[in-house]
């Protein structure tokens, strides 16, 4: 599905230069569930933003279901994120102003959905996080484990490809970490592919690969027995 | 604990240069064109406030029949009030045209002839002579400043002789008293006063007449109460006295009234709702920059919630943050209240040329500027600073600091500052629209049908004078009719359209009663011609037929008895159609009306002839032709074909030559006509200044608020992004929100500006018609202007990459 070849990433200010990915060479496949480690600043979170295209390398290749997206423009990189990806986030990045509802909608609203086939599915998919009650709320009135469940509606509504989880459990309590795994654990098992950032090793566990990274690099990517 | 306030503040501003240079022009903007604008209507509203005790002098005012209220009454009512009320305080004045004869020279004057008692009523400052002395000889003079440096140079002007020729004398005068300059803020405009003797009642038979308004009457009481008594006795004093009277005029017709001196410049109106008006809009430019400024600052404030927070852990109080914030604010306000004043004194010299009024800033001798900027600063610095002091110092410290996000007011912040951007667009639209149609109008003015051709006419002003002989008026006429280039000349007692002193009853021979009041103007040969004037029906009045002209214009309605005998061709203009009943133009040929026993026909019928302000009506008139000399005949002379200046040095040439003993005044028409315009030309440029300052500041606001929203909102577009937005997805989401208070804001503008317009242009007889355009043009311009404003930050924030976008928290 995903075939990372040789990616590099520099950051650059006036004072410093900083690697924040040193040859990259990673394939992921359809259905794989894939934990991503490693200290503070050692490459995570910019190897995940690389994989959602939220943030381009500055060299490399990214094949995606076959497709080269390094080189694709700034519209065809938001039509690949709308159409194939869900995010999910450690703050939850859920929008203040709009309600939980329209937070999952929003989702469909980028995909041009119509409205009516729009509440069906932000419905199903709250139920399937189990926050569909809370749904006329706003996110400062839920608390941080339904603000994620939320979060994951709002990734898996538009039913992408590929979900990215950047510590979804990071700013969680254990009981409502446990949750929130227990739903991505259930959505690979129906088919979607996940790749998540976490620092907690049992986490990782749940996860079908974990990729060890330290300063840009990968040191490990060990598949494990299912 | 001070110190470190101040280096915050100043690190604070220092970091967000952006916002604090926005916040600051803004505000200074405002302040300057309130200054300005306020400098207008403190000029305007402080006439005679120079003259000592001005609050105790009051006129004379008379009403006539037609409604019209005049600043005089006739000479001899002085002594009848002096008579009725011994302890009265009073004096008059009777302006004359006159010049001043120096060897060969001839200088026009302005003079009045005053009552001795002038300077108790008056108690004017003098740079030279004794008050108590002054006009107590028949030869005393009292000149100005200004005309004792113009005469007799460095030297001491007392006792020194002018010789001044008016009223068909020469007269010789001692100076006896100078009067020190006065202020621009004055209609006094006599340079010399001398006095103004009782004549005989065969010498001057009208003193005593009622209705023989020449003399601006002055009374003065030491407390208003007493004024009061006097005005309430005034219908008692007309009872006993108007039967004394030798005139026709019946007691219903006269009314009275005393009118405080310093309420005289703005009587007329609409002077004093322009005033009103202008003043308005100054409020509402500072009401906009200072909403703008509170809109910015507490926006911006919420920004620093952690530095409250922190400053809060560390031990300060609530009371200590509020005074922080407060004070602050009142410092930027101040920088921007003062640079307001350095563009207030930079624009000063352009505005006051552009208005035609000499206006500056007196900072030493005038409380009012320090008393202004003291006002500006503390309102808009305690009432910008207290909402965030109050609103920031409430927050939890821990709660603050623990959130990743800073508290910006939450949704009824937002909600807040969107309602003050919203008022703010209403009042720069509403000037927007505004300016449109009041610069429509004064445009439209220029342009408007005066039933005349008003270029290539050129009218004399010495003409009429009273020292220019009936035989010197023809022969001007002829050998103005000979020089190269003119079409015609022609000599009337007034200007066409211009509604003198002159009316009368006029009925149609059938009808009862006296018929309506209309005005009569006596035009010589040609008159109608030279001027152009368009006929309607029937024909104009022919030099060939002897039943077109009267003799004289002197006996009019007194003639011979065989002149009284014959019936007068006369030319009507529409409105005295209408007056008379008549069902057209046409159907008022060959009828007959009477006046004073005397019998006219009408022969022709010509379009309504204005010679006056276009906010007031034309009134009906009839035109009387003489072929003999005209009393106070004024010259209108037409030309094609050369150049102005150049025919206007032929005519004084002419002039010189036929009446040396007078100087030549003359101006084109289009330069006498500017007078009416005067007004409004003014307000149109003061309102364009207004308007398009005021979307200026309303933009400066804008493009803050949209800088500090997107700066809140980099967040959120991430998200946006990350989940599918395109770039154009964002724009158009940032644009609405931006543009949306803007479009609310017509909403609010467009009803209050349609009620002030209609309203404003009610005022006109000839006006523009208010259609939708001008609120269209104005609202579309805004908007457009305010686009452009906020396109580059949503631009810049749309196209960044998502990824940053997210980190930014």
């Amino acid at each position: 599905m995903i075939v990372l070849a040789d990616i590099n990433r520099l950051f650059r200010s006036d004072e410093v230069e900083t690697t924040a990915l040193r040859s990259i060479d990673l394939t992921i496949e359809e259905g794989e569930f894939v934990a991503i480690m490693g200290p503070s600043g050692c490459g995570k979170s910019t190897l995940l933003n690389t994989l959602g295209m939220i943030d381009r390398p500055t060299s490399g290749r990214y094949l995606f279901r076959g497709q080269e997206v390094t080189d694709l423009d700034e519209a065809a990189l938001a039509r690949m994120r709308r159409d194939n990806l869900g995010f999910v986030f450690q703050s939850f990045n859920l929008i203040d102003e709009l309600t939980i509802a329209e937070n999952v909608e929003l989702g469909l609203v980028y995909r041009r959905w119509a409205g009516k086939d729009r509440k069906a599915r932000v419905e199903a998919a709250l139920d399937r996080v189990g926050v569909a009650h809370r749904s006329r709320h706003y996110p400062h009135q839920l608390s941080g484990g339904q603000q994620q469940r939320a979060a994951i509606a709002r990734a898996i509504v538009g039913q992408p490809a590929l979900i990215l989880a950047d510590e979804p459990t990071g700013n969680l309590d254990s009981e409502n970490g446990e949750q929130v795994m227990e739903i991505l654990k259930s959505l690979n098992r129906e088919g979607a592919t996940i790749v998540m950032v976490t620092h907690s090793p049992s986490h990782a566990d749940i996860a079908k690969r974990v990729v060890n990274m330290l300063d840009g690099r990968i040191i490990v990517s060990a598949r494990r027995a299912a | 604990m001070f110190a470190y306030w101040i280096l915050t503040f100043y690190r604070s501003v220092a970091r967000h240069r952006l916002y604090a240079a926005i916040n600051v022009l803004g505000l200074a903007l405002g302040v300057a064109v309130f200054l300005v604008l306020m400098l207008v209507v403190r000029f305007q509203s402080s006439f005679e406030q120079w003259i000592p005790h001005a609050d105790q002098i009051y006129l004379v005012r008379s009403k006539d029949v037609l409604g019209n209220w005049y600043p005089n009454v006739f000479p001899g009512m002085l002594d009848e009030l002096r008579g009725d009320y011994p302890q009265l305080v009073a004096t008059h004045a009777m302006g004359v045209e006159a010049t001043v004869r120096r060897g060969a020279a001839v200088t026009p004057a302005k003079v009045s002839m005053v009552d001795p008692s002038f300077f108790k009523v008056f108690d004017l400052p003098l740079a030279a002579g004794d008050k108590a002395q002054l006009l107590q000889s028949p030869d005393d003079l009292v000149i100005t400043q200004n005309t004792a440096r113009q005469y007799f140079g460095a030297a001491n002007p007392i006792g020194q002789r002018l010789t001044l020729d008016f009223n068909k004398q020469l007269h010789d005068y001692r100076v006896v008293g100078v009067i020190k300059d006065r202020p621009p803020t004055t209609d006094m405009s006599a340079e010399f006063l001398v006095r103004l003797e009782v004549p005989t009642p065969e010498a001057n038979p009208n003193w005593r007449e009622w209705g023989y308004n020449t003399t601006t009457t002055y009374l003065r009481f030491a407390s208003p109460a007493q004024a009061k008594v006097l005005s309430d006795d005034l219908d008692r004093f007309i009872d006993r006295h108007v039967g004394t009277s030798t005139h026709r005029r019946s007691r219903k017709n006269i009314t009275l009234q005393l009118t405080p001196l310093l309420k005289m410049h703005l009587i007329t109106p609409p002077a004093e709702a322009i005033v009103a008006a202008v003043a308005a809009v100054a409020v509402l430019t500072l009401l906009l920059a200072a909403v703008n400024y509170v809109n910015l600052a507490t926006a911006r404030a919420s920004m620093r919630a952690k530095e409250v927070a922190l400053r809060k852990v560390l031990g300060a109080t609530r009371p200590g943050l509020i005074a922080q914030f407060v004070g602050e604010s009142v410092v930027v306000a101040l920088c921007g209240a003062l640079i307001g004043l350095a563009i207030c004194e930079l624009v000063l010299p352009l505005f006051s040329a552009a208005i035609g009024v000499t206006l500056k800033l007196d900072y030493l001798g005038d409380p009012w500027l320090a008393g202004m900027m003291a006002f500006v600063v503390l309102v808009v610095g305690v009432g910008s600073g207290l909402y965030p002091a109050f609103l920031l110092s409430r927050f939890q410290p821990a709660s603050v600091l623990a959130s990743a996000r800073s508290p910006g007011g939450g949704r009824a912040g937002s909600r807040l500052r969107e309602a003050l951007v919203v008022l703010q667009f209403a009042i720069a639209i509403g000037f927007t629209i505004g300016m449109a149609v009041i610069v429509a109008q004064a445009a439209y003015l220029h342009r408007a049908d005066l039933g005349f051709r008003r270029q290539g006419l050129i009218e004399v002003d010495s003409f009429p004078h009273e020292d220019v002989t009936p035989e010197q008026r023809a022969s001007l006429l002829t050998a103005w009719r000979a020089e190269p280039g003119v079409v015609g000349a022609a000599q009337a007692d007034g200007k066409p359209g211009d509604p003198g002193d002159r009316i009368s009853h006029f009925k149609r021979a059938s009808a009862p009663g006296d018929g309506p009041i209309i005005h009569f103007a006596s035009i010589g040969p040609d008159f109608l011609q030279t001027f152009g004037a368009r006929l309607l029906a029937g024909r104009l009045p022919d030099p060939s037929r002897a039943a077109d002209f009267s003799a004289s214009s002197q006996q009019a309605f007194f003639g011979s008895p065989q002149e009284a005998a014959t019936t007068v061709n006369i030319v009507l203009n529409a409105q005295a159609v209408k007056a008379l009943g008549f069902q057209s133009p046409r159907g008022a040929l060959g009828q007959v009306l009477t006046s004073n026993g005397r019998r006219f026909m009408v022969v022709g019928v010509i379009r309504d002839m204005r010679f006056h302000s276009p906010r007031e009506p034309v009134e009906p008139f009839i035109y009387w032709s003489f072929s003999g000399s005209i009393d106070f005949g004024e010259a209108a002379v037409r030309y094609a074909g050369v150049d102005t200046d150049a025919l206007m040095a032929r005519m004084a040439a002419d002039w010189r030559r036929i009446v040396p003993t007078e100087p030549f005044e003359a101006k084109t028409v289009v330069a006498k006509l500017e007078h009416y315009y005067q007004t409004d030309n003014q307000i149109s440029r003061m309102l364009t200044l207004a308007a398009v300052l005021a979307v200026m500041i309303g933009c400066i606001g804008l493009y803050g608020l949209a800088s500090f929203n997107t700066a809140q909102r980099v967040r959120e577009i991430g998200i946006r992004k990350t989940l599918g937005a395109s770039s154009r997805d964002i724009l158009r989401l940032l644009m609405g929100q931006f543009l949306r208070p803007v479009v609310l804001a017509n909403l609010l503008a467009w009803p209050l500006a349609y009620i002030a317009l209609r309203a404003y242009l009610l005022g006109f007889d000839q006006r523009v018609a208010l259609t939708p355009a001008y609120f269209a043009i104005a609202s579309v311009m805004t908007l457009a202007i305010a686009a452009v404003t906020v396109a580059g930050q949503a631009l810049f924030v749309a196209r960044a990459p998502p990824s940053k976008a997210l980190r930014h928290e």
